[in-house]
């Protein structure tokens, strides 16, 4: 179909001279197809959007991808764009505006649609959409407005940060349109559940906001951040499907934290960040040392090229053994020796590696690493090795892989890779590709923190994993526990997958888990996570 | 074109403070709005008020389920609300009720009842089937 239409729109299409003159225009131009499909974008266009040279046929051939590459306008508007072609939003005629430019859309014929694109960043503020074109509630540019009227009137003013916890998995397993009308349900759910004079708003993805008019003290914001919270882990029905997101909040005050909209909103801000790093589900306010904290943040980068660079970063090794207490393999876990505070677990810095974006990097240094110290142990044990969600994202990354073990020598069958659920949450299709081609390379796969996530148990028969890690969350004496894990053991025996138990603390633990059907264990119990030198002498040991 | 019939069962405790009077009253608002929303779009169910919790039957069309329950979801007159049952059913449980109502009165407690939300409560699958059943038993006893 789409094919068929861009043929017979090419004989409509004005002749090159035509193109020619519009580029002149001082409106940029897109001509897309009822499905997304770029037909045309004129020089002017790319220029506005500043999407540098993306083109019809080079992989840009989505509206929406476009759109997320342009910096101009940012990924709000792929969001808003895919709003804009749904039936819905066809009566409404709605333009959009941000970055300081505006974008509206005809229908010229066949559902294809002609986009112009003006710049406006000089017009007056008063232009800018008061309304977020989604739920209805806010824009940003009215929440900020409406801080500043507030103060001006002398109020004592607060707002919250939300944001959502898990939104993404939902988007991605449920498709945009499902997430879309999730949005939409929070931003009611959101109006429901504040007090008349207090204004709601979004700001665009999963991103909303509060401002609450009234002297409210601390409690009474706990109160309702805690009433959001419980509001927004509540069940949502969105196509016949029961699903649950979460909410995480950063809450600032006037005059403590800011005195104008900006300060107070990057208050917020910083004390959402707190909450989301917490694991989410939580309210946060804001406190001088999250500035602090921030400023470490924006350190990161540097640091961990630093780290990187002084060789601050380091391998420990945990042992996994089988059934019958034989060492199988160790699990390798990265530490940094930081020179001024002492030795930093991965939690308090691998996300500020992934932040800064070089969790690419720190892997590939962390699989080299594991594979040569791996190399001067006996053949018949293994080595288990972290994939952050980031690394799998890359194309390079099979055969960044592949030259590891040539480098090293490490044959495939003695390496395996540790994928959490999250891996899997984004593309499946490529994802797959990826995991089977490890697998031609003689590497096992293993999933990681499995019992912990939203992913269904259905992933296991899509992805070529060999073993399951159940979750040290899991690891406890509690009969609901217990029965996970025992449908997790016989989920795995009849998918013909292994199953590794992880937090095995004590010798009652490694009893029960054992029982349980585990055929590997891992924890505190059988070995404490160790240097390459104590790992060495381990498997000296164990040798004799 | 015959409907795609999607239902939904789930407990909740409710928030509704004040005396029996008041209650009373709450529960009233409540199933005035249920019956006149719910028989404008084909919804049909049930609601049983026993010891201060819920448990609420809402089938219809797919549609209309998702929107009146996402409605009852924003409601502060209950919380800890936990699903127990949804899905595409064939048959309707209660075709001939906008939401009929259960209950022995507001406070008076069914040992029985109040045990099965227990179990629904503390994640115990028979409770589903505990609370489900009785209901069906009290509405049948009331009518
Ligand atoms: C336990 C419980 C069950 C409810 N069941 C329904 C229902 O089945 N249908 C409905 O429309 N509203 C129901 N409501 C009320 C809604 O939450 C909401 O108040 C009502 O739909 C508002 O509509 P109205 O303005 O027409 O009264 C219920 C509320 C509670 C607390």
């Amino acid at each position: 179909m789409a094919t068929a239409n861009r043929i017979e729109n090419q004989t409509e299409i004005p002749a090159l001279a035509l193109l020619a003159a519009l580029n002149q225009l001082d409106q940029g131009l897109i001509l897309y197809d009822a499905g997304g499909k770029l037909l045309h974008i004129s020089e002017r266009a790319q220029e506005l959007l500043e999407v540098g040279d993306a083109r019809p046929g080079e992989g840009a051939t989505e509206l929406e991808v476009l759109l997320r590459s342009a910096k101009r306008a940012g990924a709000n508007w792929a969001e808003a764009l895919r709003y804009l072609t749904t039936k819905e939003a066809r009566q409404e005629n709605a333009g959009l505006e941000g970055g300081g430019l505006r974008f509206r859309w005809k229908e010229v014929s066949d559902g294809n649609r002609v986009a112009f694109i003006e710049n406006v960043s000089g017009e007056a503020a008063e232009s800018k959409s008061e309304e977020d074109f989604l739920t209805g509630l806010a824009s940003r540019a009215r929440f900020e407005a409406e801080i500043e009227s507030a103060m001006a009137g002398g109020a004592a003013v607060s707002a919250m940060f939300i944001d959502l916890d898990h939104f993404k998995a939902v988007n991605d397993t449920l498709g945009h349109a499902a997430g879309d009308m999730l949005l939409k349900r929070v931003g009611q759910r959101l109006k429901a559940s504040i007090r008349t004079g207090d204004l709601a708003a979004r700001f665009g993805g999963d991103e909303f906001a509060l401002l609450i008019r009234a002297n409210a003290t601390a409690d009474d914001l706990t109160g309702m951040a805690n009433r959001i919270i419980e509001v927004m882990r509540r069940s949502f029905l969105i196509e016949g499907e029961l699903t649950h997101v979460g909410a995480s909040i950063g809450i600032a005050r006037m005059p403590a934290d800011g005195s104008d909209a900006r300060e107070l909103l990057r208050a917020a801000d910083l004390a959402l960040y707190e909450s989301k790093a917490a694991g989410g589900g939580r309210a946060t306010f804001f406190e001088k040392t999250l500035l602090e904290r921030e400023q470490v943040r924006r350190n990161g980068e540097m640091d961990v090229r630093r780290a990187l660079a002084l060789r601050q970063f380091e391998l420990h090794y945990q042992p996994q053994l089988d059934a019958s207490g034989k060492l199988v393999c160790f699990e390798a876990l990265i530490r940094w020796r930081h020179p001024e505070r002492g030795l930093i677990p991965p939690l308090a810095f691998l996300p500020i590696v992934e932040k800064v974006g070089m969790m690419g990097q720190v892997g590939e240094w962390v699989l080299r690493t594991a594979c040569a110290e791996a190399m001067k142990w006996p053949d018949d044990i293994c080595i288990a090795v972290n994939v952050a969600p980031s690394q799998l994202g890359n194309k390079q990354f099979v055969e960044r892989v592949r030259q590891i073990l040539e480098a090293t020598g490490l044959p495939g069958c003695r390496l395996e890779l540790e994928i959490t659920e999250e891996s899997l949450a984004g593309d499946p299709a490529a994802v797959k590709g990826m995991l089977d081609e490890l697998r031609t390379l003689g590497i096992s796969l293993a999933i990681d923190d499995f019992g912990t996530g939203y992913a269904s148990m259905s992933q296991l028969a899509m992805f070529p994993f060999d073993k399951i890690k159940i979750d040290k969350s899991l690891a406890g004496a509690d009969p609901r526990e217990r029965a996970l894990v025992k449908a997790i053991t016989q989920l795995g025996d009849d998918l013909g997958l292994s199953t590794l138990a992880e937090g095995v603390e004590s010798r009652e633990q490694m009893v029960q888990l054992h029982g349980d059907g585990c055929d590997f264990l891992q924890g505190y119990h059988l070995g404490r996570p160790m240097t390459a030198e104590s790992a060495a002498l381990l498997v000296e040991r164990v040798k004799k | 074109m015959s409907e795609r019939l999607h239902r939904i069962v789930y407990c909740s405790k409710g928030c509704i403070s004040g005396g029996e009077e008041e209650i009373r009253r709450e529960l009233d608002r409540i199933l005035a709005s249920a019956r006149r929303n719910n028989s404008r779009v084909g919804v049909t169910g049930a609601l049983l008020y026993n010891a201060e919790c819920f448990a609420q039957v809402l089938e219809g069309p797919q549609e209309h389920v998702e929107t009146i329950f996402e409605t009852i979801q924003s409601d502060v007159r209950h919380h800890e609300i936990a699903v127990i049952e949804s899905g595409v059913v064939r048959d309707r449980l209660f075709p001939e009720w906008s939401m009929a109502y259960a209950a022995a009165g507001p406070g008076s407690h069914n040992t029985q009842v109040t045990e099965a939300f227990d179990a629904v409560f503390a994640g115990s699958p028979e409770g589903t089937t505990q609370v489900l059943s009785l209901l069906e038993q009290l509405l049948a006893n009331q009518a």
